[in-house]
């Protein structure tokens, strides 16, 4: 009996992942602790291993398909064993993919499916067209295949069938407006655009007479909208809802780090490491131990003090942002808190974090301070009450006694949620970290 | 003219039925005595005795191989059914010595012995230039040696058959319960309970017809005798005007005997004081003849008694004197098959007691008695037969499995009769052939139909016609009419009203070396005969591995839309494209019907042959030149670009209405009509859908399980990329006739459903 090896369920709220490459080919050898795939969930990419030994026998979601958890993606078993036909779970539909499905006016559809000259612009399309019940998008094969044919895109067309379905004629009536008998194409750009799923009838041509040539579907093509990975997805969602429905105020506090790296550079040579970042969260866990309600979640209606700090530090990938997330960091001590956070952030640039260590953050740092950056602001992650943009130490022209002096100045911007942190509680909030980063006292008791 | 008028009067003057008497048990004879009277050699009871004993080891190796006993080939297993005759051999090689090579036997489930009896029978009546044909590579030089080089192929090949071997008589398509050998005129054994009597009736009919001297044998068991088909046959092989002033100089009773085999169980069921009503089934004949069949009951277990009343019933029906009735009074030691246990339904201490009378024990201590044969000469001929069938066995188990991709080869024979033997060119003609009347060039499809059948009957004198109320009448609706007073009753005869006697014996009649056509008045009434139809014609090509065709027309009239109710109204083409073997046809127009039922006749299939008593009246032109309608090849009736309607039988008018309809809202319709469901001309069907993008399939069918949906799912499968919009169906309401006009009329498809079927997908 073959076995079926399925989408593991990673963390709890986990729904699907997508195969990001499978590491295995059907009919390669699998030994038990094999890594099979490699699944992006919404958090983060893992390897998946084998439980089972035997002959991967057959995929059933190719790279870059997206199943649900616990469904089945593969199977294993004996060379030449029969496998069950299972065909892919259907995933949830991706909103690009579902936009054009839920319209009912073909002129929004139009918005949604056709390659556009600005893709921001498509994805919002999507929740405009909510009207009215969700009607399929009926072409009948014929029509379907006269437009396959043609290279255009059909749903654009109006249909006049039963029920509306798009019809041969439809299509030939569709053709005759855009007056595609004039419309002058290589075959090679045609067969391409085809491929692609391009519509010929949106490309512009930059061949003789406007004939399209393969460089202009290839410059179409780079403008296709493209399916944005699922931690982007997950990005934009949880961010707009953030910055949409929390009610943000910005603090701005610069301090004074010449003492403070000064004595870095001290330590250095006592062969303790420590970065400004590591300053900084140790500033913020005993800033946010005297202020619990910069460490606190509301609904609105009630608001949670939470009794220990859990640190995310928001680290920037290639695909995205990951907060890994320092788990009572309120009772590390100043290295530990360290070590922690460099494991984390380590892990997150290998995209090899469980999704539990990115959950559960009471308060949020977000570090650009080695990008070059004067001063920016942040935004809340949800279930929190503000988070701390950290930029760049900038050594900078300070009147210091009446005198004008060179000092390491670096800037750093609290945003709060203003239902629960009003103006003063996030000044002094932010002067707290501020006080504990210039006074070398502490640091030198801590470290 | 042969024509006859009944002039019956009244006679209500008071008297007694006289049955007569059926004598039982009556043979005196013994070895002793055949042997003295010369009825018998010394060697042909040593091969009678050889013989019992060759059925008896092929079913004993059959009992071993199913608990691995059988050391041959004790690994082998066997899968087939294991409905063993043992203790029934008296009757099985007594019947079959009694026979010519070329007489005919049938047999039944139960036929493993009737089988190889007639096979190891004929074998050794044989010429040796017939031996060397079965075995062509054996370089045996000697009679003796060639002769046992036959006999063990013979078991070779039975046995083959039973393990489902290429090799075997049927190719490994039939098994055990279908085993046939046409070289020695077996027709094969049946798995139907009474279904092989038919078959041999008409055999005989073959036989009766064709003047050629030839007996049929018709084995079948005592549970066979209370079923309807076999009452039925023995009725239509006993009608007087066979026998009567009806034949003339014809007259000739059926060449068949049945022998009824009674073994006493129909499966469990008890033919003694259970199941059937009377002791002895011999009683049975006394209903349906004056002279009881020459019934007998004859000792079953005694080779001798039934060899001698097989060969008296033979010349009886070689006489023209038959048929002939036999009841073998036998018994069978083992249960129904192997699972049944048996102690369920009889007592150890019967089966004990027959064993007693065992046909090969009490055969074998003539022998000794006679001096024909001592212990060790026994010996030798037991160890003669064991050595040889292990050897046949262990060559059967080793040889070939058919390959899966032939599973439905030879299901049908491509042939058909192009040319007629010049034999059967004679036609003798007893007045002028009926003429129908032309007007302008046309015909309606009534009289194209008897055209056909006229001039296929005087290009071929094996195509004969019968069914109820044909001859004198000229049929129900007349289409027959004049056929009867050119061919003469030999040709044309009426039936009794038994549809399955009327099919089944056509199954036989056509695998016999006739091409009979036969009317069902009403094609309801095919249900009555559907397992004649459906088992029986369908299947015989297919089940004895191609080595018999059935050349056999069905016309079956359909009554729907007459206001003739349930019974009487039925389209139900749909059932029989669904049976695997048979030729559908329905024809729409008198061109059509012409072309159509003589390629029927000339084809080697059995065909349905369908035919609308609402068409009978319409009109078209039928050219006066001979000209033949190919099966499979629909045609377009009407040619459009913007719809496909397809269609079959009357239907197609409808359809040809509808498309005038659509064709007045700017929508041309391609009009196809399929002429035959089976077989199927669906390159027809997908180059129209191809070409317009809709399709509506339409007929008289009631809409459920309907063939349109056939159709429909092929289009769509094939030609999906083509269509412009889903396959629609138009059929009859999904219910029972009614006899109301108004209901029928809302029953039945009109055009304008077709319209509205067509206009829902534009």
């Amino acid at each position: 009996m073959a076995q079926a090896i399925q989408m593991p369920k990673f963390g709890q709220a986990t729904e699907e992942g997508t195969i990001v490459r499978w590491l295995k080919k059907v009919g390669d050898t699998v030994a038990k602790g094999d890594i099979l795939f490699e699944t992006e969930t919404d958090k983060s990419v893992m390897e998946v291993e084998s439980f089972h030994e035997g002959t991967l026998l057959k995929i059933i979601v190719p790279d870059g398909g997206t199943a649900p958890v616990n469904s089945t993606v593969a199977f294993l078993g004996q060379p030449g064993e029969a496998v069950p036909d299972v065909v892919a779970a259907p995933a949830a539909p991706k909103p690009a993919e579902a936009a054009p499905k839920t319209q009912a006016a073909p002129q929004a559809t139009r918005t949604a499916a056709v390659p556009s000259a600005a893709p921001q612009a498509a994805v919002p399309a999507a929740p405009a067209v909510a009207a009215g019940p969700a009607k399929p998008f009926a072409i009948s094969p014929r029509a379907k295949k006269r437009a396959q044919t043609a290279v255009i895109d059909p749903m654009r067309i109006n249909g006049t069938g039963p029920d509306g379905r798009v019809v041969e004629k439809d299509v030939e009536a569709y053709l005759e407006q855009h007056n595609y008998s004039a419309l002058r194409i290589t075959p090679a750009a045609k067969v391409l655009a085809a491929r692609e799923s391009l519509d010929v009838l949106a490309l512009d041509g930059s061949g003789d007479g406007g004939k399209i040539l393969v460089a202009d579907v290839e410059l179409a093509l780079a403008e296709k909208p493209k399916t944005m990975s699922k931690m982007r997805q997950v990005i934009a969602q949880r961010l707009t809802q953030s910055f949409t429905s929390v009610p943000h105020f910005f603090v701005t506090v610069a301090a004074d780090l010449t003492d403070l790296l000064a004595f870095r550079e001290q330590l250095k040579d006592r062969g303790e490491k420590y970065s400004v970042t590591d300053f900084v969260m140790e500033a913020v866990v005993l800033s946010l131990v005297e202020f619990p309600v910069v460490n606190s979640s509301t609904d609105g209606k009630a608001v949670w003090w939470h009794s220990r700090v859990h640190l995310g530090v928001a680290v920037a990938l290639e695909q995205g942002l990951v907060v890994p997330v320092v788990r009572k960091a309120d009772l590390l001590s100043m290295a530990e808190l360290r070590d922690a956070a460099k494991g984390l952030v380590g892990k997150a640039r290998d995209g090899k974090m469980a999704p539990d260590e990115m959950q559960g953050s009471t308060f949020t740092i977000s570090n650009m301070g080695m990008m070059n950056v004067e001063n920016f602001t942040a935004i809340i992650n949800p279930g929190e009450s503000a988070i701390l943009a950290v930029s760049s130490t900038f050594e900078t022209p300070v009147v210091r006694d009446g005198k004008i002096v060179p000092r390491h100045i670096m800037k750093f911007t609290l945003s709060s949620d203003h239902r629960i942190i009003d103006g003063a509680t996030a000044a002094q909030f932010a002067n707290s970290i501020k006080n504990k980063l210039e006074d070398m006292e502490l640091w030198k008791r801590l470290t | 003219m042969p024509n006859y008028f009944n002039d019956l009067r009244p006679d209500f003057a008071p008297r007694e039925i006289d049955c007569g008497r059926i004598p039982a048990y009556q043979y005196r004879g013994t070895l002793r005595s055949e042997l003295d009277a010369g009825t018998l050699t010394a060697d042909e009871a040593v091969s009678l005795l050889e013989d019992m004993l060759i059925v008896r080891e092929v079913e004993e190796m059959l009992v071993k191989l199913r608990s691995g006993a059988y050391t041959p080939i004790a690994d082998f297993n066997y899968r087939g059914p294991t409905h063993v005759s043992i203790g029934q051999e008296g009757s099985a090689v007594g019947a079959c010595s009694a026979l010519h090579i070329d007489d005919n036997i049938t047999s039944t489930h139960r036929g493993h012995g009737d089988s190889v009896a007639k096979g190891t029978v004929s074998i050794r009546m044989m010429s040796e230039e017939a031996l060397r044909a079965r075995v062509p590579q054996c370089s045996a030089k000697t009679r003796e040696a060639l002769l046992e080089a036959v006999l063990e192929d013979h078991v070779f090949r039975a046995i083959a058959e039973l393990f489902g071997k290429e090799d075997g008589y049927c190719k490994g398509r039939g098994g055990g319960m279908h085993i046939a050998d046409a070289g020695v005129g077996h027709l094969g054994a049946n798995a139907i309970v009474g279904g092989g009597v038919p078959i041999s009736t008409g055999a005989a009919l073959t036989h009766r017809y064709l003047a050629d001297g030839k007996v049929v044998c018709c084995f079948a068991g005592d549970g066979a005798y209370a079923n309807g088909v076999v009452l039925e046959s023995l009725n239509f092989a006993c009608q007087a005007q066979f026998t009567n002033f009806y034949a003339k100089d014809n007259a000739f009773g059926l060449p068949i005997i049945y022998l009824i085999i009674n073994n006493h169980y129909g499966m469990t069921g008890r033919a003694d004081e259970e199941v059937d009503g009377v002791r002895y089934l011999a009683r049975r004949a006394a209903g349906f003849s004056e002279n009881n069949m020459h019934a007998e009951v004859v000792n079953g277990m005694d080779i001798l008694a039934v060899r001698e009343a097989v060969t008296r019933a033979a010349e009886i029906c070689r006489k023209g004197e038959g048929p002939a009735l036999l009841e073998i009074d036998t018994y069978r030691y083992y249960g129904h098959s192997l699972s049944d246990p048996r102690n369920e339904y009889r007592t150890k201490d019967e089966e004990s007691a027959w064993k007693e009378v065992d046909p090969i024990e009490t055969f074998r201590k003539q022998l000794a008695e006679c001096g024909v044969l001592d212990d060790a000469g026994y010996e030798v001929v037991l160890q003669r037969v064991v050595d040889r069938n292990a050897r046949a066995a262990i060559r059967a188990a080793a040889s070939p499995d058919p390959v899966p991709e032939d599973v439905i080869k030879y299901m049908y024979v491509e042939t058909s009769e192009d040319s007629v033997p010049e034999i059967h060119q004679k036609i003798s003609l007893l007045g002028p052939l009926p003429e129908v009347k032309r007007k302008d060039g046309q015909l309606n499809y009534r009289d194209a139909l008897k055209e056909a059948l006229v001039e296929e009957m005087a290009r071929d004198n094996r195509v004969i016609f019968y069914g109820e109320d044909v001859a004198d009448y000229g049929g129900a609706f007349k289409l027959t009419k004049g056929l009867l007073e050119s061919f003469g009753r030999q040709r044309v005869f009426n039936t009794p009203i038994s549809e399955a006697a009327i099919c089944g014996t056509a199954v036989g009649a056509a695998m016999s070396g006739l091409r009979p056509v036969v009317e069902l008045m009403y094609m309801d009434f095919a249900l009555m005969a559907s397992d004649q139809i459906s088992n029986q014609a369908a299947k015989w090509h297919y089940m004895t591995g191609a080595q018999v065709k059935v050349p056999l027309v069905i016309r079956a009239s359909v009554g729907g839309g007459k206001g003739y109710g349930g019974q009487h109204s039925q389209t139900l083409e749909s059932m029989f494209a669904h049976i695997p073997g048979l030729y559908v046809a329905y024809p729409s127009t008198p061109h059509d019907a012409k072309g159509m039922l003589k390629s029927a006749i000339r084809n080697d299939n059995p065909v349905m042959f369908v035919e609308s008593q609402l068409l009978y009246t319409v009109m078209g032109p039928v050219p006066e030149e001979e000209y033949l309608i190919p099966l499979g090849q629909a045609d377009v009736k009407r040619a459009g670009g913007d719809v496909t309607i397809v269609t079959w039988g009357p239907a197609v008018h409808d359809a040809l209405k509808a498309a005038e309809l659509l064709a007045a809202q700017g929508i041309e319709s391609e009009v196809i009509d399929l002429r035959t469901l089976v077989p199927l001309d669906m390159e027809t069907v997908l180059r129209s859908v191809r070409k317009t993008g809709r399709c509506v399939v339409a007929s008289h069918c009631i809409h459920i399980g309907s063939f349109t949906a056939e159709i429909a799912s092929t289009v769509q499968a094939e030609a999906f990329d083509y269509l412009d919009g889903p396959v629609m169906r138009v059929g009859a309401k999904n219910g029972i006739a009614p006899q109301s006009h108004i209901l029928e009329a809302a029953f039945l498809p009109t055009p304008d459903d077709i319209v509205r079927a067509a206009k829902s997908i534009f």
